[in-house]
């Protein structure tokens, strides 16, 4: 959901629409002149980069997900498993990952010659110890390994690794690439475990700055990056001075920036303003709690995604720059049901619906927060709409804080606004909907939908998984509770010379491995 | 006399330990009511359910509350602030940090604020009326009414983005401290001064210009006192004493961490650990800063009205 800083990660167009990425011909949706021509490679320099962080920052690689610095620092310092790029999977310290014939196994070969940065060869074992940590404790990632089994998964050898599910899943693949960093086996002090990625930390303030070094034995260098000599990392809470520090020629990357920079700043030629493949946009829905009134009754459902004016929300709530969306999570994902026909505008027949359902005059309530551009904007664009449609529609806008916090509270309201960032489809199905979700925001599941999702866990293979994506996809646009109606792009800004930044999966936390200075 | 005197006084300090106490059961009470803990802020969202609970219970969250309190009572009276919810390192560590970086803010600001705002105030009020005092009443008259975020805005726009002579992100390189970049204070030190140094200029001229036709001015004046033994004997003690408790409670603001200041350039200060720990909950880190903040304003308190006693021998035996 909504801030979600985790192990989130949506897909990535091969280049995309980020200028630094290198081959990038595509042209940025915001007009922006983000596409250069693929920019070969220069190396050395220091890249000042600027994120949202606070003072409760950690080099816990188990804490990794906690902020969006700690989450790109992380990232530097440690390689993961795998990516996710543009919907599939990429292997980084996996060689190749396969599932058994009914994906309640997988194995995972372990790529050789990858030493962490204090010299020691990484192996399977070190991989599936990481795993086992990761599974284990308190951290974000923990929530998407919940169906393997660390006790029963073992080590065949030096290089492959057998994991045990406790149930079928044939995206698990999808899975093992959610930012399953790799640390050494027997860690204790996970605050400063040696890395296996691209560069070291050396020195670390927390809530303020942090210097990076590049690795000159890091495996992948033959292929890529590291190209810079050194990272920076300022950690700036506020979006407008994150902003201005490359403004002022302090930083030469700020990521987290809102929607109305990208229109303030689009013309300015010392900038580069940059968004993310459309994969990675984030989705604005009106959640509804079917086990709630008045949604029990899906005359009420289907009136408020009618009285919807998503043209509207798109020019108003993004300014512009972000496109329909029809109630369905995930456009631009190779997962998504393409067949699902666009929801119409109809306020007259969403009147028609209410009264049908002796609902006429029912006053609603929106739940909604500031927490992230978009919610409350869309809140309040929402009341005139929904008079049109003869619904009455009140704004309880809560504290940011309090809204993200108070998870009872998000699981027992009848109406609210959501963003939910990117995440590959089947794992972000799994996640909001069915009685095994943790974080069913509509409501409580029923047989139906449970063997829906329990049909696409067990689907191997592309053909299969795709298709039973789609059946969850379709059953969701008929009887679910997300009215989703439009998708926002995420904005960072950089100078022309920054090249080679990719999210790899998490636009607001990239990847700065293969970054390089233009001269 | 002197007995009653050190008695009032043992009281003051007692009222001030009360206080510290009051304030640190009032701070556990609202985070503690506030919506959701610790747990929930670090993994809500992604985590699941379990994770939570396993967190929440490895923090000692899932202990009564009264528990809790009691148990940061008894280490905080031990000198031991307890760790950071959020990151895991020890809470005065993270204080020791932010407070020398709020300190180093707020002492660069109070010691340009207390001569400024005298000087100034004293040299406006000795021209009442002419160009000079106008100027300066104009002046500070306009920076009062300016909110902090807008001066130091402006103060980037022009300084930073501009003409680029200062950064406009005040936050120390890595491997670097503030006093080792110095310049990363221009800019929040002349923000916070903008709207403190304008208050405090019309307090001190407006006291001069009493002072300055009281009856013990003239009547010094007439016997021949030289002008600037005139001012320094009678004119500026009688425009100061009033401005002191205010300038008091400016350099506990000025100390205490300035919110405004150090989220327009993300100075790593006290206020800004406080917003940040109160968004994650953090309940040691919040105790642990509102505490130090409690105990700086109380102790200025304190110094002031002692100041006040010693230059002002009416209140002295009269109280």
């Amino acid at each position: 959901m909504l801030r979600t800083i985790g192990t989130a990660a949506g897909v990535v167009i091969g280049g995309g629409l980020l200028a630094a990425c290198s081959g990038a011909t595509a042209r940025s949706p915001l007009g922006a002149n983000t596409a250069s021509a693929s920019v070969p490679p220069s190396r050395g320099g220091r890249l000042r980069a600027a994120f949202a962080g606070s003072s409760g920052e950690s080099t816990n690689v188990l804490q990794a997900t906690g902020s969006a610095i700690d989450y790109v620092r992380a990232r530097l310092i440690w390689d993961t498993i795998g990516e996710i790029d543009g919907s599939s999977t990429t292997w980084r310290l996996a060689e190749s990952v396969e599932p058994n014939a009914d994906a309640t196994r997988w194995t995972v070969r372990v790529r050789d010659g990858v030493t962490f940065s204090n010299g020691r060869q990484l192996t399977a074992q070190d991989v599936l110890f990481s795993l086992r940590a990761l599974a284990s404790n308190p951290t974000t990632q923990s929530g998407v390994l919940g169906g393997l089994d660390p006790a029963k998964s073992t080590v065949r050898d030096a290089h492959t690794l057998e994991l045990q599910l406790k149930g079928p899943d044939g995206f698990f693949d999808l899975v093992l690439a959610q930012s399953m960093f790799v640390f050494p086996d027997g860690t204790k002090d996970f605050a400063h475990a040696p890395g296996s990625g691209p560069f070291v930390l050396k020195s670390w303030t927390g809530g303020s700055s942090s210097l990076l070094v590049a690795r000159k034995d890091y495996w992948g260098s033959a292929k890529g990056g590291p190209y810079l000599d050194e990272i920076e990392l300022y950690s700036v809470s506020d979006a407008g001075a994150r902003l201005n520090g490359v403004k002022a020629g302090q930083f030469d990357y700020a990521g987290g920036l809102t929607l109305a920079t990208a229109r303030a700043e689009e013309k300015n030629p010392a900038l580069r303003i940059l968004t993310a493949p459309k994969e990675l946009w984030s989705d604005l829905s009106f959640t509804m709690n079917l086990g709630m009134a008045p949604f029990s009754k899906p005359e009420a459902v289907q009136a408020l995604r009618l009285a919807i004016d998503r043209d509207a929300m798109v020019r108003s709530v993004t300014l512009g720059y972000g496109e329909v969306a029809d109630d369905a999570l995930g456009r631009h994902q190779t997962w998504y049901d393409t067949s699902l026909p666009p929801r119409a505008h109809d306020a007259e027949q969403a009147r028609k619906l209410l009264s049908s359902a002796g609902l006429g005059g029912t006053n609603f309530s929106v739940r909604t927060s500031d927490y992230e551009y978009g919610t409350l904007e869309s809140a309040t664009a929402f009341v005139q709409q929904a008079h049109a449609a003869g619904m009455s529609v009140a704004v309880d806008k809560i504290p940011a804080a309090d809204y993200y916090t108070d998870i009872k509270t998000l699981l027992r309201t009848p109406l609210q606004t959501n963003l939910y960032h990117a995440q590959p489809l089947p794992l972000q199905l799994s996640l909001y909907y069915g009685s095994k979700a943790s974080y069913p925001f509509t409501g409580p599941s029923n047989a139906t939908l449970d063997g829906l999702l329990t049909a696409m866990h067990a689907a191997v293979g592309d053909t299969k998984r795709a298709s039973a994506v789609h059946d969850v996809q379709h059953y969701l646009y008929d009887h679910g509770g997300d009215a989703v109606f439009a998708r926002i792009p995420p904005i960072a800004a950089s100078t022309p010379a920054v090249h080679g930044i990719q999210p790899h999966g998490v636009f607001d936390y990239p990847c700065l491995r293969d970054a390089f200075l233009s001269s | 006399m002197r007995l009653a005197r050190t008695a009032r006084w043992l009281r003051r300090l007692g009222a001030a330990a009360g206080t510290l106490l009051a304030a640190s059961v009032l701070v556990f009470a609202a985070t503690t009511l506030a919506p959701g803990d610790a747990a929930a802020a670090r993994l809500g969202g992604r985590a699941g359910p379990q994770q939570i609970a396993q967190l929440r219970h490895s923090l000692g969250l899932d202990q009564p509350a009264w528990v809790r309190y009691g148990h940061w009572l008894w280490h905080a009276l031990h000198g031991d602030l307890g760790t950071s919810y959020a990151s895991g390192r020890p809470v005065s560590a993270l204080i020791a940090e932010r407070a020398g970086n709020s300190l180093l803010l707020g002492a660069t600001a109070a010691a340009l604020l207390v001569p400024l705002a005298i000087g100034l105030g004293l040299w406006a009020g000795m021209r009442a009326g002419r160009a000079a005092d106008r100027l300066v009443s104009t002046a500070t008259l306009a920076l009062v009414s300016m909110p902090e975020f807008v001066i130091g805005t402006l103060l980037v726009l022009l300084f930073a983005v501009g003409l680029g002579w200062l950064p406009s992100v005040s936050v120390p390189s890595a491997g670097h401290s503030v006093l080792t970049q110095p310049q990363i204070l221009v800019l929040p030190v002349l923000t916070l001064l903008s709207v403190s140094l304008a208050q405090n200029v019309r307090l001190v001229r407006a006291g001069v210009i009493a002072a300055n036709a009281s009856d013990a001015a003239r009547t010094a004046r007439l016997g021949g006192v030289p002008e600037h033994r005139v001012v320094l004997r009678w004119v500026l003690p009688a425009a100061v004493v009033p401005a002191v408790p205010v300038l008091a409670r400016y350099l506990a603001y000025l100390l205490g961490g300035t919110l405004v200041a150090e989220t327009l350039f993300g100075y790593p200060g006290l206020a800004a650990a406080l917003v940040d720990a109160t968004a994650a909950r953090d309940v040691p880190v919040v105790q642990g800063v509102t505490l130090l903040v409690a105990a700086v304003t109380v102790t200025l308190n304190l110094l002031a009205d002692l100041l006040a006693a010693a230059l002002n021998p009416a209140a002295r035996s009269l109280s």
